[in-house]
């Protein structure tokens, strides 16, 4: 089997690597693949992305640590990428993240209790939001940073700002004396406790372990990050993450997360796949077309890219 | 039966047709600019609001969302998809057409015949593709419109200092191969399941975008079966009950975009044709068959 680790950024890299070497103490194939080698291509005879010469269709499995800054770019190589290769997150799940109103309605949709949500991208309906929900608030940025507000000042002064088409959330802040942050493996949660600045490994109670997994399997990834945070007797999803913090997990709980990780990602591609090839042979004649792009007997790769 | 009609705060040409058009086919119009919108949601309710009002109790929706409210307006489609509220346009549909890569991929996926292009982070990954490709080639910023942000390099050497400037600006590179053609593109209006305007556009002396914004000029235009075939699956495979396709005309036809956001002057000038009043017509036709 040859697996793809597909990262975005140095985090990436060093986590892209820690994984692959596990892989391959497993006994498969796994490459690190810097994002900024893929090159897409779009033509007549389909879709394609490759790097270095290597069409990522001819991975059998690829896995995304992807970032905010480079969402679309992720998105665009897992939509070419994904009905030939199985992919750490489908296409459709993946446009949920980056983006707290949407994941946020989603989990709601499914049961997963949410707290009330604003969303606006412009000053002036900002102050509508403020008007409603009343100082101080939550403000949650794109790319996760999470600001609270106590006056009106900094509120106007953030807001004025900020980029064109930035989708902001806020919400009523809460103050928990910890939050909970799960990593999801498979079946397997990993937990920690953060109290103030320290972080410990955390006894999970079963209500953590079943809200972990019924979110990962929502979202059908091989593996986040959920952050909880405690409300009235019970737990709220605050946060899913697609590029989990391993290396603060592995430090903390002392488990060692990328030997469960890389088992992980190769039975997860092993059964994803068997459900391709089925799909595939009901779509041969594409299929045999994008093979023939893929080994470059047609499409860019004829022109000796 | 309720139109919600959501654009840009400023109203132009468009935006003030479609309000007109809609007045006399719906009881009740109203203009929503996006920027003044808060969503509200939690497990039980979800709103999208005006001043207090929720846009969500309208029978229909229209967007016009240009690539300022690209982000902002996907999630309110989104959330008025969820209410099943009628829209003539997928929120996908947004994302993909502002992003001129990934309307190529949804168009190659759907079969629809696109001219090669690349797209790539950086400069370096691109260069074997520049030695073997023929030129002019076409640099494109993956979110321009109105045909700025399209460039034509004549040889490598130019290529690549676009591709420099790109890269300088944090902007991808998007490659293309040029279709050769008389300075003309056509644009196709389509609606439902019909071409309902077409015109030629010229480019003027010395330009080859052939973009009415860069001084084009546009006529009337009797679409063949090919162009009205390729329009009509263009806007298919993005989801689209609206849309305006560019064409690039010759011998053999390609798609080179597909526009969520299209003007409606320069066609409703060109062909005479009401568009404003079809496009309505339309999404009267969504809301009262649900
Ligand atoms: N691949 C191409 N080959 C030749 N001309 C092109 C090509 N792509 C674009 N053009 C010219 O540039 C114009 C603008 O390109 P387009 O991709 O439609 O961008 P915009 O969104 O700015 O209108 C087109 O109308 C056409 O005249
Ligand atoms: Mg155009």
């Amino acid at each position: 089997m040859k697996v793809g680790i597909i990262y975005f950024s140095k985090r990436g890299r060093e986590e892209a690597e820690r994984i692959c070497n596990a892989v391959k103490e497993e006994g498969e194939e796994c490459f690190p693949i810097d994002a900024k080698t893929i090159l897409l291509y779009a033509g007549e005879d389909d879709a394609a992305a490759f790097s270095q010469e290597n069409g990522l269709r001819s991975f059998d499995s690829l896995v995304f640590l992807p970032e905010e800054e480079y969402f679309e770019f992720a998105y665009m190589i897992i939509k070419i990428v994904y009905d030939y290769t199985v992919t750490s997150i489908p296409c459709e799940k993946f446009r949920l993240f980056f983006n707290r109103a949407l994941i946020q309605r989603f989990l709601a949709s499914h049961k997963l209790s949410v707290r009330k949500v604003y969303a606006f991208s412009e000053a002036t309906a900002a102050n509508f939001v403020l008007k409603e929900l009343k100082l101080p608030v939550i403000l949650q940025f794109p790319d996760g940073r999470r600001i609270p507000i106590k006056s009106e000042d900094t509120f106007t002064e953030l807001i004025s700002g900020i980029k064109r088409d930035t989708v902001i959330t806020a919400e009523k802040p809460l103050k928990p004396e910890f939050l909970v942050w799960t990593l999801v493996i498979g079946d397997e949660v990993i937990a920690c406790e953060k109290k103030g600045e320290s972080i410990s490994p955390f006894n999970t109670p079963s209500e953590i372990i079943e809200k972990s997994l019924k979110v990962s399997s929502l979202l059908s990834t091989f593996f986040c990050q959920v952050n909880f945070i405690p409300y009235r007797n019970s737990f709220l999803v605050n946060e899913v993450r697609l590029f989990p913090d391993f290396a603060l997990f592995e430090k903390i709980t002392g488990k060692n997360v990328y030997k469960i990780l890389a088992s992980s990602i190769i039975s997860k591609a092993k059964e994803r796949k068997k459900e391709m090839i089925k799909r595939s042979i009901s779509q041969s004649i594409n299929g045999i077309k994008r093979w023939l792009l893929e080994i470059g007997i047609i499409g860019p790769r004829r022109e000796k890219i | 039966m309720k139109l919600a009609l959501l654009g840009p705060e400023e109203r132009r040409y468009s935006e003030l047709r479609l309000l007109k058009e809609a007045k006399k086919v719906f009881e009740t119009v109203t203009y929503f600019p996006i920027s003044k919108l808060v969503l509200e949601f939690d497990e039980k309710e979800v709103k999208i609001l005006y001043r207090g009002k929720n846009i969500l109790e309208y029978d229909a929706l229209l967007p016009r969302i240009p690539k300022s409210y690209m982000k902002f307006g996907y999630l309110l489609l989104c959330f008025a998809r969820e209410q099943k509220i009628p829209i003539p346009i997928s929120p996908e549909s947004v994302l993909y057409t502002h992003n001129k890569f990934l309307t190529l991929i949804a168009l190659a996926q759907a079969n629809v015949p696109i001219p090669k292009t690349y797209l790539s982070l950086k400069r370096a990954t691109l260069e074997k593709i520049l030695e073997n490709i023929k030129y002019p080639v076409v640099l494109k910023l993956l979110y321009g419109c109105a045909g700025k942000g399209v460039m034509f390099a004549d040889s490598k050497q130019s290529a690549i200092s676009i591709m420099d400037m790109l890269e300088a600006f944090k902007q991808p590179v998007f490659v293309e191969e040029f279709i050769k053609n008389p300075g003309e593109d056509i644009r196709a209006f389509v609606i439902g399941e019909e071409l309902v305007a077409c015109m030629k556009r010229k480019a003027k002396k010395g330009e080859r975008r052939a973009n009415i914004a860069a001084g084009g000029v546009g006529e009337k235009y009797e679409a063949g079966d090919e162009e009205r075939d390729l329009a009509l699956r263009a806007a298919k495979a993005l989801g689209m009950k609206v849309a305006a396709v560019d064409i690039l005309p010759g011998k053999k036809k390609y798609v080179i975009e597909v526009n969520v956001y299209p003007g409606l002057k320069g066609i409703e000038n060109a062909t005479g044709i009401n568009v404003a009043r079809k496009i309505v017509e339309k999404v009267y036709e969504l809301a009262t068959s649900v």
